[in-house]
């Protein structure tokens, strides 16, 4: 077959699967985690196609199947400013995706220490945390602890790679849409009572969709390392 | 010529970061024409007199833009209708508030549940009650 209707073949698929899964993201309700506390966080299914496409295509590709899929499920699903907020989460979530690839580990040790450093951040402002940010502090601990685990392990198996991008890449996507939010709300002590938090689930999260996407690439066989 | 291809590489993530920050900026609309009623009837712009409990009060914004204050120890429901449609039910009991009702998209806020005094330090919101597609805005908080 020829190499650019074999592409054109592969795009149209991975956007097609990247709009179910989004669907399917919206559809699995995590905002009953921790009763509503935590408005907004979605599992990120679609991200693996995403974090597939960012080791089997190009820069140029990836960019296009990301834009494809914030303006078709926008349209579809959402409204103008969930595509606002989408966009801009999907563009720093890509970019430290394609420049984590190179070097996974520094993605996963990143984010962990990250998480860490949140963790500290909320522990440091409720000294004595109860209720919903109890249960805050141990997420994110333990998403941190994951991390750091996840960074252990690529360094003895590289074809764990894809683990290391896909924590960045959440993580990366819950901050660029809380600054979209913050920026548009005008409301920049967001960043401050809520970023950490969503540093923390992102990292859990990413976690999930990294092993996801390690079996779903090893049984098609594409080579992470 | 490698080198070339990771300097145009470089300055294209930071294009698309810019672009991402413009996007927040652009998320802005003007709010001019909103309308705030105050239990049923529109709010004439009066201010509305602080309680004598607590120091707390309720700050609703949008578009970052101060639209109106309450006391939080008093009972009141404040409506947001925006030219857009867009219609928001704040409603202060007296030692709650919460958003009834919202016709947005995804029901973030509504779900959000309520600030008390009680939780307000505990939430991982903290006073705030946020309702993104509208670009509403509620906060409880002391002077």
């Amino acid at each position: 077959m020829n190499s650019s209707a074999r592409m054109v073949a592969r795009f149209g698929l991975l956007a097609a699967l990247s709009l179910v899964l989004g669907w399917l993201d919206r559809a699995i309700p995590l905002t009953w985690f921790l009763s509503g506390a935590v408005p907004g966080i979605k599992l990120g299914l679609a991200n693996t196609v995403l974090l597939y496409a960012v080791y089997l295509m190009d820069w140029r590709g990836c960019v296009l199947l990301m834009l494809t899929k914030v303006f078709l499920s926008g349209f579809l699903f959402g409204s103008m400013s969930a595509i606002l907020y989408s966009l801009s989460g999907g563009v720093l979530s890509l970019a430290v995706m394609l420049l984590v690839r190179r070097d996974a580990r520094l993605g996963a040790l990143g984010i962990g220490l990250l998480a860490a450093a949140s963790d500290a951040f909320l522990l440091a402002r409720h000294p004595s945390p109860r209720g919903q940010m109890l249960w805050c502090v141990i997420l994110i601990a333990a998403a941190a602890a994951a991390s750091l685990a996840a960074w252990a392990v690529i360094r003895k198996r590289p074809e764990w790679s894809v683990l290391g991008t896909s924590l960045a890449g959440a993580v990366a996507h819950n901050i660029g849409q809380i600054l979209a939010a913050s920026t548009a709300l005008r409301t920049p002590q967001l960043l401050y009572t809520y970023l950490p938090v969503l540093v923390g689930v992102g990292a859990a999260v990413g976690c999930l969709t990294g092993v996801v996407a390690r079996r779903v690439f090893a049984a098609l066989r594409v080579k992470s390392e | 010529m490698k080198r070339l291809h990771s300097v145009k590489r470089m300055g294209l993530l930071v294009g698309l970061l810019l672009l991402c920050a413009a996007l927040g900026g652009c998320g802005a609309k003007d709010d001019a024409a909103a309308r705030v009623l105050l239990d049923g009837a529109v709010w004439d712009g009066a201010p509305v007199a602080p309680g004598d409990k607590a120091p707390l009060r309720v700050y609703i914004t949008l578009d970052g833009k101060a639209l109106i204050d309450l006391p939080f120890d008093t009972a009141h429901t404040v409506s947001v209708v925006q030219p857009d449609g867009g219609e928001n039910v704040v409603e202060i009991t007296g030692d709650a508030v919460t958003m009834r009702s919202a016709n947005c998209d995804n029901q973030d806020c509504v779900e959000m549940g309520a600030v008390t005094a009680d939780n307000l330090e505990v939430r991982v919101m903290g006073g705030f009650i946020i309702c993104l597609p509208h670009r509403l805005s509620v906060e409880v908080r002391g002077d």
